[in-house]
């Protein structure tokens, strides 16, 4: 006892020490459930911007062939085979529905052109019905292609598409046609996958073509 | 000089055994200064895994890449096959300290020059797809490698 009361001074300097290596240790132990969750949650919220980006590319397809109403579908074919491909490549999962369907500009009567397509990683029976008309069915689709079946339609009205696959899967579209206006409209079911997120979305977007 | 020496030592015990109070009083304020240093360094600054600052560096990049797309350069920069502006307006979004290279990629091969990372044990890369510019439909793949971390 006496030794410590002399050595007062280098008393308070070990126990200073030894307060410092329990700061630090509490600190670490206590921050690392916080770093890990901060680090999942910016891993997640990057994924999730990527996936965004990916399906508002897919849209804009259409905005960057709008001059070419033709090759639209064809090349929102082509750009979510492209997407595919390279995600793919790095383990991520693509998985998307489209449906094309391009009226003409003209008064009275014309044909609707419609077209589905597969990148659902796995073959198809599809299914299309315009409004409550005997519903037209592919014979199977293989992942990757697309079928395009046509309708005679007045030009001005509204019309429903019942677009379906395999007998579980069912969603309306709908074509408001415009008479002496050709009309576009694309249907989009997308599912995206990665190790931190999911992303999906279906949505429809109309257009009035030049 | 060695009883020079001597007496210079035994003055100084001297005058050290003399002073004690002020020497207690030094190694107080020098354990209260430690405590206190290692308080602020650890709550000021949060220590950070090196995970976090890499998925870091990730997202700076990509908001990088989404800048120029919202501005239109990026959409420009790859139609004309030029990866080395889009390496350059990333200045501002990727330390300097970093090394980094730009590539371009259509649906079968680089369009620009890929770096060689087989030697590099630290990369990680972002990417961003462009499905062409208005009525030039060109399906293009943007990388950013970065490494050096």
């Amino acid at each position: 006892m006496g030794v410590l009361m002399r050595n007062k001074g280098q008393m308070f300097l070990i126990t200073a020490t030894i307060i410092i290596v329990i700061l630090v240790l509490l600190r670490t132990s206590v921050n690392l459930p916080e770093m890990l969750q901060k680090e999942k949650e910016l891993k997640t919220r990057f994924e999730k911007e990527f996936f965004q980006n990916t399906a508002d590319e897919l849209v804009k397809v259409i905005d960057i062939s709008y001059h070419q109403p033709s090759n639209i579908t064809n090349n929102v074919f082509g750009f979510g085979n492209f997407t595919r491909k390279k995600m793919t490549e790095r383990l991520q999962s693509f998985e998307f529905l489209y449906v094309g369907v391009i009226t003409p500009a003209s008064s009275g009567n014309g044909i609707m052109n419609v077209t589905f397509v597969n990148l659902l990683n796995k073959p198809i029976n599809a299914t299309l019905q315009l409004n409550s008309f005997v519903p037209v069915n592919s014979s199977e689709m293989s992942d990757s292609s697309s079928w395009t079946t046509n309708y005679s339609i007045a030009q001005g009205q509204t019309y429903t598409i019942i677009v379906g696959y395999n007998g579980t899967y069912s969603e309306n579209v709908t074509i408001q046609t415009r008479v002496n206006k050709s009309v576009y409209i694309g249907f989009f079911d997308i599912t995206l996958t990665g190790p931190e997120t999911t992303y999906k979305d279906k949505f429809q977007k109309n257009y009035t073509l030049p | 000089m060695c009883m020079e020496v001597t007496l210079f030592i035994r003055n100084t015990i001297f005058y050290l055994e003399n002073m004690k109070g002020q020497i207690y009083t030094l190694e107080v304020g020098i354990a209260i200064l430690m405590i206190l240093s290692i308080v602020i360094f650890l709550f000021l600054n949060p220590p950070e895994s090196p995970e976090y600052n890499v998925i870091n560096y990730k997202m700076n990049a990509y908001r990088g890449l989404e800048t120029l797309e919202r501005t239109g350069e990026l959409r420009r920069y790859i139609a004309g096959n030029n990866a080395t502006a889009i390496n350059g307006s990333l200045n501002p979004y990727i330390p300097n300290f970093l090394s980094r290279a730009v590539v371009i990629f259509n649906d079968t091969t680089n369009l620009t020059t890929k770096p060689s990372l087989s030697n590099i044990n630290n990369s990680v890369s972002v990417n961003y797809f462009l499905a062409g510019d208005f009525d030039d439909y060109k399906p293009r793949e943007v990388t950013v490698y970065i490494w050096g971390y």
